[in-house]
Order: structure tokens, then sequence, then C-alpha cells
């Protein structure tokens, strides 16, 4: 009886459920007439700006997420000074010189409309007091402490560029022969093994609110890496940037992770669209998104040894022997990686090793240290 | 004065066993009947209804004789007495046979009660062994028997087996009835007593028997007669009330639980006059001097016709019994007439009989989840708490208990509702004509109440469900005077959580809930009752490490109400309410946080009421001080949060209030009020005020025909302020400001009312038409907690809202229930013409569902078994949707449409509930009600949301989440005591 109970009571728990859902989203009459404009404004340096277009929420249509301008644009301070794009690289402008007690704006003119964004000033500099690796149960989190500038609104955007050392740990153990469409064991000596280095840059700026702490960040986490992930490399070396942002900067970027957040909160605010800083000024109807930020960061770099926090990563998973195939789709399919070519005498093929083991090559790695290590 | 009495009750259907006391056959005995002893009478007792039948032979029809004239009967060695005859007013109406005389006598009182079943049983249930029981016939006469005692000139009831031990014990004191006779006098204070006569013997007088021929061809013509107690007369008031016509006033009450009962149609017959109970159960109605026949009707009680010879101003107080009576045939209930007989419109009332028997997701009566299913009542969202009614957000409504404002009327989000289905009465929905002693809010009133407890014995249950428990008990504190009320109700979801896998999300969460009622009622006599009433709630949520919401209800009140004899009516109530939410972060360590806010009311609210004959009045008023924390943010374990909190809020909420209901023939009468209600604002030190108009007409060409009009204007000077769908531990509530206009809003409303009693039905068609000024609405991403510029994220926006309900309802018979459609329509508008919201132009209501079907169905398959169905549907409520997707900031995102644009998809759910009833055995030491259901029968998949992620390589997938997404069973016991 009791044993009912309980499968009945756990049942009771279990009837919320998630579901897929296609809603019937496309009106084809506005996509490629919204603009979206990501662009950003440093003074003193450069300002840069993209583009793209609103496409249907089913759309594969992918291949271009960003499009240099090839409408006019500029820069401009609110004395009436235009900045002009770089000819040799359309979609940025000079700023040297330029002085931070002036208001920015970005002029852009898309299909015979004219876009402007908010006159934009440069914030002071945030702080960043601390970046940190910390080990939380099986993670180990990218961590970043702040403090806001005097006169900032509280909230900051944090990014961060990653660089870390990875090698080829494990020596092949099998090797297929490409020749013969075979999978051989891999006899005798075959330590091939080499270190690389690979850069990543994080531009997704992620927002914290400030505001209840007196400006203060401690904390805020950028990054979870799993102790016993692939990820979890040998030396990681982070540069993270801090800026201080406006409450509506915050906002419209809170509002746009938001949008795609899981939802499964039965208190998730309703969501919507979060008008952004920039807009058609030819036709106030006609809808345009994104933010042009305006950057003073600041930057703090770190380097770790993740030695000392990684968990014990020997895989069992057991070796899965490929059909004759592309060897190459396993790669993907099945996360089995290729180490590297191996050349047995009289034999070539391609060594496989286990999930940890990644090419380097294979991986967009490089030999050469990165400038970030400096 | 002799009376000839009437024809008994003519029984057209079958049925088992017999209705008098012992058997069929009629004894010669003795009677003492209108003054005087009759010798060698041949008779019997009506055990059903407490009547004597004579007979004049064998051969001849019986006779009912008037109980009231009776004061004893012997036959076949046993005598009878009727002990209210003789001054025993603490006793039961009807016949005693004495079982034991003297000063500590013992009575023993047999009952037939008319009783269906399918389950046969011949012998005890019919008080003998049948040998004409017939098994194809499934209404008998159930046989049971009540022991009572005499101690001090007080009847009391006592067990079957103290009446044993009673009886042997050797008799103290003089024989009181049996050797002597008894004749009641009455003294000068009203006071009645007997004294002993010598034995007047005689016999039936010639012609009294002479109406049976006269009586046979009347049942010959008619049929069946009416039912007892319709020829007593009383005597109401003296001469000395000057006019030609009087008041009279009184309480209704339940005969078996003593529990005052509201809503009572009273309905004289010859002057088609009515009026109803109030929530108190007190009445008054002016009646013409001379004879009156009263009716007082109420559903699932027997309706009682009472004679009253009025001669000025009384009190006349009525307890209806259940209703018993299986008899087939048409059935003009209470609840059919009161559309014909009130001029309001746009209200209904549900008792918590009727709650009990609607399925709910784990089986517990839900009063929310009751009035959810009335026509222009919607939910936000399926297990969500909150309703929306005739196009008003969720905050517009004004929910009480007891006259005690409830914030958050819901437990675990509105899985279940704050009420204890034990502890409450039933509940009554304004939501067209709302009285004008109600205020405050634009949309609606939604007045619960409990049950005051019982006078006379204590009475306890316990209800276990599959996640909530339940304790209840009344009783007398002092018998007669002061009852005691109170239930507990608790849950073990805790344990269910620590069922799930230990790598779910919801891993090491709690949930839960528990809730306490308690009141104390005393009488000073029968015009002063003082009403004690407290209700606690406390409700928690947690998702380790991650959020955390908790909010408690407080709610304390003393109510003082009086009644006088020329119709007047006072109460006076004053009280404190309490409403705390807070709302826990803990996702990140070093800004985990608590937010809190309060709201804390005090008021104090009296009421005046008269009846003068065609009008009746009212007149008060009520004043409410807020004292209102909008937020407290405080760090939580090692969080670097900075304490703070936002500035509390002050208010002052006044109004005075008149209404009068004139009744100007038997076919139009209208209904008026006025209200001024007024506001001040301690922090901006500014005054709001404004009047309010509550006025309704009603057009009743025929009985059973009418038509109704209404108008009405209503402000608010509180604001719920909320960016999600339902009812949220992050919603915040503010007051009318500087930063806040108060709200308000008029409804126009028309509705038809037709009756077929032939068929048992009623139907209505209620249409309105509402807007709203100065409502609330949030702007995308707006931050609702601890934002000292709040109004800065908030549009200001007027409201439109109209439609059409048709309800067809079956009040009465094996199959009740009512079947509901509406069309429906609500919009919002930013009053700023250049708005942000759809570029300033009118856009749906986050609850405009244009189109519900509704039905809630009970067949009474026996008298105990039944089963219960739910049917609902409607147009998915609307949501902003995404209109494409993009790249920005380092990844895929999407971009939302106009607000509300588009609609979820539509909801239909289907319940099904199996209840069987407690048993009718009185003499059982417990009774058990048990019910098992289904709530989402068909399995659907139901949306409460959706919501969107994004996949590799930019794919955007779109979900959708059902709270309950499949057949939820469960299983429900009450064991009362």
């Amino acid at each position: 009886m009791k044993r009912v109970l309980s499968y009945l009571i756990v049942c009771a728990c279990a009837f919320g459920c998630v579901y897929p859902y296609t809603p019937d989203t496309d009106e084809p009459m506005i996509m490629d007439s919204v603009p979206v404009f990501e662009g950003n404004i440093t003074v003193g340096d450069k300002a840069t700006l993209h583009y793209t277009t609103l496409i249907p929420l089913n759309s594969e249509k992918l291949s271009s997420r960003w499009i240099i301008p090839d409408f006019p644009w500029w820069v401009e301070d609110n004395d009436g000074n235009r900045y002009l794009p770089v000819t040799e690289s359309p979609g940025e402008v000079s700023l040297a010189g330029t002085s931070e007690d002036k208001e920015y704006r970005i002029h852009a003119e898309y299909k015979g409309n004219v876009y402007e964004s908010a006159w934009l000033k440069t914030n002071n500099k945030p702080t960043i007091t601390g970046v940190s690796f910390n080990m939380v149960d099986e993670f180990l989190s990218l961590e970043v402490s702040a403090l806001d500038a005097e006169d900032g609104s509280g909230y900051m955007a944090f990014s961060f560029t990653e660089a870390y050392e990875f090698h080829s740990e494990y020596i092949a153990d099998y090797y297929v022969d490409t020749l013969k469409w075979k999978v051989l064991p891999l006899e005798g000596p075959s330590s091939y093994r080499y270190w690389c280095w690979k850069t990543v840059d994080y531009p997704n700026e992620q927002v914290a609110d400030a505001s209840r702490t007196g400006g203060v960040v401690k904390n805020f986490a950028l990054r979870q890496i799993s102790r016993s992930g692939p990820e979890c490399h040998r030396t990681i070396v982070v540069e993270v940037k801090a800026r201080s942002i406006s409450e509506d900067e915050y906002k419209y970027k809170t509002n746009v992770d938001n949008s795609l957040q899981p939802g499964n909160n039965l208190f998730t605010p309703n969501p919507g669209e979060l008008p952004g800083n920039i807009s058609c000024i030819s036709d106030r109807g006609r809808k345009a998104l994104g933010y042009i930020t305006i950057s003073s960061c600041a930057t703090l770099k770190r380097v770790f040894d993740t030695s000392l926090v990684r968990l014990a990563p020997k895989s069992e998973t057991p070796l899965i022997i490929p059909e004759k195939a592309d060897y190459r789709s396993l790669y993907f399919d099945y996360k089995y990686r290729p180490i590297m070519d191996v050349v047995v005498e009289g034999v070539f093929g391609v060594g496989w090793g286990h999930l940890r083991c990644v090419d380097c090559v294979a991986a967009g790695g490089t030999q050469t240290p990165p400038a970030l290590l400096n | 004065m002799l009376y000839r009495g009437r024809l008994p009750d003519v029984i057209l259907v079958s049925y088992n066993g017999t209705y008098f006391w012992e058997g069929k056959e009629f004894k010669t005995g003795d009677i003492y009947f209108n003054g005087r002893v009759y010798t060698d009478v041949l008779m019997n007792i009506d055990a059903h209804n407490q009547d004597v039948q004579v007979r004049m032979d064998a051969a001849s029809s019986p006779i009912v004789i008037y109980r009231d004239e009776v004061a004893w009967l012997s036959y076949s060695g046993k005598t009878f007495v009727n002990l209210n005859y003789i001054g025993c007013e603490s006793a039961p109406e009807g016949f005693f046979e004495i079982l034991k005389d003297g000063d500590e006598a013992v009575f023993r009182q047999v009952q037939k009660v008319l009783r269906k079943s399918t389950a046969n049983r011949n012998g005890s249930p019919l008080g003998y062994f049948d040998p004409e029981y017939n098994e194809d016939v499934f209404l008998y006469f159930e046989y049971t028997e009540t022991y009572y005692r005499l101690e001090n000139g007080i009847v009391k009831k006592i067990s079957r087996r103290k009446a044993r031990k009673e009886i042997q014990k050797p008799t103290v004191g003089e024989n009181l009835i049996s050797s002597v006779v008894w004749h009641p006098v009455k003294e000068s204070s009203g006071r009645l007593f007997a004294v002993a006569l010598p034995s007047s013997a005689g016999t039936l007088p010639d012609g009294y028997f002479e109406p049976q021929i006269e009586a046979d061809d009347n049942f010959g013509e008619g049929g069946a007669q009416s039912a007892t107690y319709r020829n007593k007369i009383y005597v109401i008031g003296s001469d000395a009330t000057p006019g030609n016509r009087a008041r009279v006033s009184g309480v209704v009450t339940d005969m078996e639980s003593g529990e005052i009962l509201s809503g009572v149609l009273v309905f004289e017959e010859d002057a088609q006059q009515y009026e109803y109970s109030d929530s108190r159960g007190r009445y008054t109605i002016e009646l013409s001097k001379g004879l009156n026949t009263v009716h007082f009707a109420f559903e699932g009680k027997e309706e009682m016709v009472y004679k009253l010879e009025v001669k000025g101003d009384g009190v006349f107080d009525v307890a209806l019994p259940d209703k018993i009576n299986m008899l087939e045939g048409a059935l003009i209930s209470s609840e059919s007439m009161i559309q014909h007989r009130t001029t309001g419109m746009g209200s209904e009332r549900i008792s918590i009989n009727i709650v009990n028997k609607i399925p709910t997701a784990f089986g517990e009566g839900d009063i929310i989840k009751a009035v959810h299913m009335l026509p222009g009542v919607q939910s936000s969202g399926e297990a969500a708490g909150g309703i929306n009614v005739r196009g008003g957000s969720t905050g517009e409504n004004l929910i009480l208990f007891n006259g005690n404002t409830i914030y958050n009327p819901n437990h675990l989000f509105g899985i279940f509702s704050s009420f204890n289905p034990d502890v409450v009465e039933g509940v009554e929905l304004y939501k067209g004509t709302v009285p004008a002693e109600y205020g405050g809010r634009i949309s609606s009133v939604m007045d619960v109440h409990s049950i005051p407890g019982r006078m006379d014995d204590f009475k306890a249950s316990v209800g276990l469900g599959l996640v909530t428990s339940r304790l209840f008990f009344e009783g007398p504190l002092w018998k007669d005077h002061t009852s005691i009320v109170g239930g507990v109700r608790t849950t073990y979801s805790d344990w269910i959580l620590q069922k799930l896998p230990k790598n779910s999300y919801y891993s090491g969460s709690s949930a839960g809930f528990t809730d306490a009622n308690l009141g104390i009622t005393h009488r000073f006599g029968n015009d002063d009752v003082l009403q004690f009433s407290s209700y606690l709630a406390n409700d928690r949520f947690e998702i380790k490490n991650q959020v955390m919401t908790r909010y408690r209800n407080r709610n304390f009140s003393l109510q003082y109400r009086h009644r006088d004899g020329a119709g007047n009516n006072f109460t006076v109530q004053g009280g404190y309410d309490f409403y705390s939410s807070t709302y826990g972060d803990y996702s990140w360590d070093a800004n985990a946080y608590e937010i809190t806010t309060d709201i804390h009311q005090g008021f104090l609210k009296g009421v005046w009421k008269r009846n003068l004959g065609d009008h009746s009045l009212s007149a008060g008023s009520n004043t409410i001080f807020y004292t209102l924390s909008p937020g407290r943010i405080v760090p939580y374990k090692q969080s670097i949060i900075v304490r703070d909190t936002l500035a509390v809020e002050r208010g002052l909420e006044q109004a005075l209030f008149v209404s009068e209901n004139y009744r100007i023939n038997d076919v139009l009468s209208v209904e008026g009020g006025a209200r001024m209600s007024a506001f001040y604002s301690v922090n901006s030190n500014k005054p709001f005020f404004g009047p309010e108009v509550r006025f309704s007409t009603k057009f009743t060409p025929v009985e059973t025909f009418s038509v109704k009009g209404g108008f009405d204007i209503m402000r608010q000077y509180i604001h719920l302020i909320s960016n999600t769908s339902g009812i949220s531990p992050t919603d915040t509530w503010r007051l009318s400001g500087d930063d806040f206009k108060p709200m308000w809003g008029w409804q126009g409303a028309f509705g038809l009312y037709w009756s077929l009693p032939s068929w048992g039905l009623d139907f209505s068609v209620e249409s309105y038409w509402k807007e709203t000024r100065n409502a609330l609405d949030y702007k995308t991403g707006a931050r609702l907690a601890m934002n000292p510029n709040l109004a800065d994220d908030l549009v200001n926006v007027n409201g439109k809202a109209y439609g059409m309900e048709f309800m067809l309802k079956k009040p009465a018979g094996d199959i009740t229930g009512w079947m509901s459609y509406t069309y429906s329509r609500a919009f919002y508008q930013e009053t700023d013409p250049e708005g942000i919201i759809a570029g300033g132009n009118w856009y749906r209501a986050p609850f405009d569902k244009p189109h519900e079907l509704k039905a809630v169905l009970n067949w009474a398959m026996t008298h105990r078994y039944s089963l219960s169905s739910n049917i609902e549907y409607s147009t998915g409520r609307p949501a902003t949707i995404p209109i494409g997707k993009y790249y920005y900031g380092g990844a895929w995102r999407i971009a939302y449409g106009e607000r509300n644009a588009a609609r979820i998809p539509d909801y239909f759910r289907v319940d099904i509930a199996f209840n069987v009833d407690a048993s009718h055995y009185l003499r059982a030491a417990l009774h058990s009600t048990f019910t098992i259901g289904v709530y989402n029968v068909l399995g659907r998949k139901n949306p409460y949301s959706v919501y969107y992620v994004s996949g590799r390589d930019g794919e955007i997938k779109g979900y959708m989440m059902s709270v309950f997404a499949t057949q939820v069973p469960y299983i429900n016991l009450n064991i009362l005591f």
C-alpha cells in the first residue's frame, strides 16, 4: 500500500511537463526591412558597426551573422564633427584624438532610411578588483569582482577573452587503416604528443546589477568549466573587460538575454521587445533593433593552472570502432576524436583516442603562445 | 375550538417500509387534543412528519390532527407526549414515548426518514422485517431512534446505553405525565406551563370526520397535499403596533447544525413579497396585518411554510431542516427564484456543498476553482492564482473572508485556495451590481464566509488527501450561547519532493503551506451576537540555492450584530489584516537577497439596515487605514547586498454609503445606492475622492421571466503591480498618491432570466460593457521589486471590456449543475496617445479570452453516491510571441511582436469524480465521505506558458509548459466524528 501511495504521489509531482511548440510567427513583410545594429564607440580609439537583418524564426539562413556595412554611416559628435569609416575597413571609424567630454552617436543610411543612435557619453571606468577561478562542486567557475565608477549607475557589463593550453594527452590505442578502412590495434610505440594554445573571444557581454550593493560586484560568474571535462585545460589565461553601463542598457541586454532563457518559471515576466537606442528617424513607424554602446573599459588578466583542481579525468567510455565512413564525421557524431595522423611503418591511418584527446589543429589551436600570455 | 385536521401527505412513488412509528396498523387509545381528552380513538403516529393521524374507523381515511394541539396520546400500553406542548422548548418537535416517568423522565423518539438506496436492505433499516418488501423499489423509510432525558426541566439527548441505565434506576418524584392530564396555561409574560386538571374524558364529536368525502374529492383532483406546519398559526406582535402593516424579522438557521443561513428566500404568498436573509442570516419583511402565508426556501433545505397572524412588529426565527424528500415532481428551488426576486444582477452564490462536488487537481474542495467555473470569471492560467472578472485584472477583485481582506487567496501559487473547505459555508461573487456597502475594487467582490459553529454539540472531521490533510472541529463552549469553530490544514509536500531524483532540479527543495481558522460566536439572547474570526496562513517554496518565496496572511476581526423588534439591524466590525510576501534569490551567493513587502490594514465598518416593506434601506461607513511597505531588501548569508527599505506608504480610505431597494409593484423594482469614497495619501499629503453609483432595476412581467439592467461606478485606491500572468510573489501593491492615480471604472449591464419550472431549468443571458480609467500596465523590462521609481517602469492605461454570458442552470434534481458560454473581450490602451505599447492603439489585455465554455455537472445516482464532472474550454490567452530572430551580442536572439498580439493554444479540460457521501446511520460513531477522481481525464497538455531557447547554430526552439499535462488521479477521504 505504501509503495502504491508513493507511486501516486510521485506521479502527482510529475504532472508538469514541457513540450515543443512552434508558433505561427512568419511575418515576411517586415523581415527584410528591419535592420539590427550592433556598434561600439570607444572614444580616443575607434568605433565599429555591424548590422544584420531580422529573419524568420525558422529560417536556416544563418551564414551571414554579421555584415560589414555597405551603406553610408559615420560617427558624429555634439559639435557637429563627422568621423567617416576607414576606407580599407568599412566597419570601422577611427576616433583617434577624440575627447571623452563630448557626446557621440552613430548615423547610418540603410535602404533609403536614416537611422541614428541616441547621444552617448563615455562613462568612467569601473575597477576590476579581482578575477578568480573558484571551485564549485564539480565545476570551475571563472568569477570577476569589480567596483563601479563613482558616477556609475551601478550596472556593469563584462566580457572576456580566454586562451588555454591544451595537448594530445593520450596515445592512440587504435588506428584506422584508411586504405583498407579497417580499425587495427596500434602496436608499438606511438608517443606523438604536442602542446598548443587556443584563444577564444567571448564578445557577448554579461551584465551585472550592482545597484543594490553600493556599486560592488563580487564573484560574478562569467563561465563555468567542468573539472572533469575536456575544457578543463592545463593552463588558462583570461583577460576580463568591464565597463559601466546605463540602466537602460542593462535593461536592454537583460531583456535580450531573457528572451531566450529557459522560461519554465511560473513567475517569469511576460516577454516583450524593449526598444534599443537606435531608431529610424526618417520613418518613425519603421522598426530598428540593436543597441549602440560606448565604452571605456577596465581590463584585468589572470593565468590559472588547472592541474590542482582537475578531477580524475580518465574516461572509461568504450572505444567506438567506426564503420567504413568518413571518419571525420565521427569527430562530431561520437565525440571520439582523431588524435593525429599516425604513421606506422608501412601503414597510413588515423589514430583514435578517448574524449579528452583533442587534436590541436582540428580544435583550431596554434603552437604559438598567444599574446595574452605576455 | 375543534380542528378537523387535514389530509395526510400522499406519496406518489413506491417505497418500502412505513412512515408510521411502529407499523401501519391504527390502534385504539386516548388522546389529549385541543384541551380535552378523547378516548377510544383509532390513531397512529406518523414518525416521518411527527404528526398524529386519526381515523373514524378502520375503513375510513385518516386525518392529520394538528400536533400543536396534541399534548399526549396513549395506546397499546405506551404513552407519547408532545414535549413542546408542555413547555419543554429545548426538545425537538414531535412525539416522545415515555420510557420512564418522574422528575428524571426518559424518552424515546422514533424518526422515519425517506431514503433512496440501490443496496436493498430489509429489516433493521425499516424498523421491522417487512414481508411485503419489494426489492425493485429503492425508496424506503429508514428507522432511527433517539433517546432523551429530562434534567431540571431541560430535555437532553442521551445515548441508548445511558437510556437503558436510567430506566433501571428507581423513579424519583411524581409521575409527571402519565397519571395526570396536563393543560397548558400561559402566563401574562407569555411563559407556558402546565397544570394538572381532572381528566375530562370524551369522544371525538360527531362530525369530526365529516370532511372526509370532501377531502377525498380534493385528493382526486389535486393529488398530493402540502407539507406539514402549514396550518399552524403563529401570532406575531401585539395589537399595539399602529397602521395596517408590521415588520417581522428574525434569523434563519440550519435546524441540524444551528448555523445561520444567508440568502434564504422569505416569500409571502398572497402579496408576492419577498426578501432574503443577509450574510448573518437575518431577514426583515413587512407584512399586512392579519393572516400571511410565508415561505422560507433555501437550496438543499426543506421549504418551510408558516401561517403568521401578524398583529404588530415582532420576531420570528426559523430553522430549516435538510431536504430529505425524494419525491418526484416539478421543483422550483429558491435559487431559481432568486433571479426573479432580487433586483441586483451579476451575482452568484455557491454553497460549500456544491464546491465540494467540483473536481479539483488534488481532490480538495476549492472555492476559487469553483468561482472559476462561473461565466465571466477567468483564471489566469492552470493552477495559477487570481481571477479575472469581466475584463478586470487580478488586482481589481476584493476578496473578503468574514469581512477581512485576503490579498493572496492562494496556496502553492494557486494549486490550492486559501480557504479551508471545512470551515467555509459559501461564497458570493458580485461581478455586476455590487452592493453599496462594498467598495475599494473596481471589478468584483468575492465574499467568503465561514460557518459560525454549532451551539448544541461537538463535531469534528479529519480530511486526508494526497498532498494535504485537514482537521476541523466545531461545537459549543457554552451550550446554546457560545460556539467555537476551527480548522487546520497542512501539506506533506516536502516528503514528496524528497522522493524526486537527487539529480533533479528540484532536489532538496521544499514547498508547503499551513493555515488555521478560529471563530468564536457568542449570542446574547436572540438579538445580539458577538463574533470573533481569525485566519492565519503560511506558504513557502524553495528551490535549493536558487529561489525562495514565502507569504503570510494574518487576519483578525471582531463583529457585533444587533437587531431590534422594529426591524433595524446593526452591524459593527473592526479588524486587522496583514499580508507579507518575501522573495529570495540565492542563485548568486554574493548578491543573494530577500525582498519583503508588507500590507498592514486596520478597518472599521458599520452597517445599518432596515426593512420598510416595499422599501429596504441600508447605510453605513467603512474606514480602512493602510500601512504598506513596498519593499525591504536584506542580504542573505554572506551576500554583500546593502540593506534598504523603500519609503513606507500610508493612506486612509473612508467611504460613506447608502442604498435603497424599492419594490414599486409586483412587476417593477429598483435598487439604487451611492457611495462616497475618499482616500487621503499621507505620503503625498493629497486627498482623492469621488462618488460611486450603484443602480439596478428589474422588470418581471411573469413570475418566471425577468429583465434587469444595472449601472455601477467603482473606485480603487490600492494597486497591484504585476508583470506576470498570475498572482506572483514578485508582485507588489502600491497606494494611490503622486505616482499612481486612483483607478475608477463603470459598468453597464443588461440581463434576461427565464425559469422553466416544469423542466427544473434556469436560463440567463447577461451582457455588459465596462470601462476603466487609470489602470496600470508595465513597460517591457520593468523592475517591480525594490524600485523607488516604479512609476517610470509603468504606463497608465484605460481599459474596455464587453461580453455576453449565457448560462443554463439546473439547481435541483438528480442531475444538477450549470453550463455556460461566454463571449467577452478586454482591451487596454495607453493614456499617452504616443504610447510605446502597440503605438498607443488598443491592444488585448492579458486575460482577453473571447470564447469560454464551462460545465459543472453532478449526478446523484443515489443519496450516497454521486458522479461529478467539469468541462472547461477557453480560447488561449493572449501572448507576446516572436516575429523573427537576429544575431546580436554574439548569439542569436528573438524579436517579439506587439504585446499580446497572438495567443497560446486553446485550453480544454475534462475532470470527473466519484463521490461517496457519509452514511445516514445516525447511530454510527463515525461517518466518512470519500472522493476518487481524475483531473484532466483526457490528459490534454494545456499550455500555461510558452518560451524559447536557442539551439545549436542559431536554431530557435519553442516550448510550451503545462502544469498538469497528464491525468491527475486523486483520492480524498473525510472522516466525520
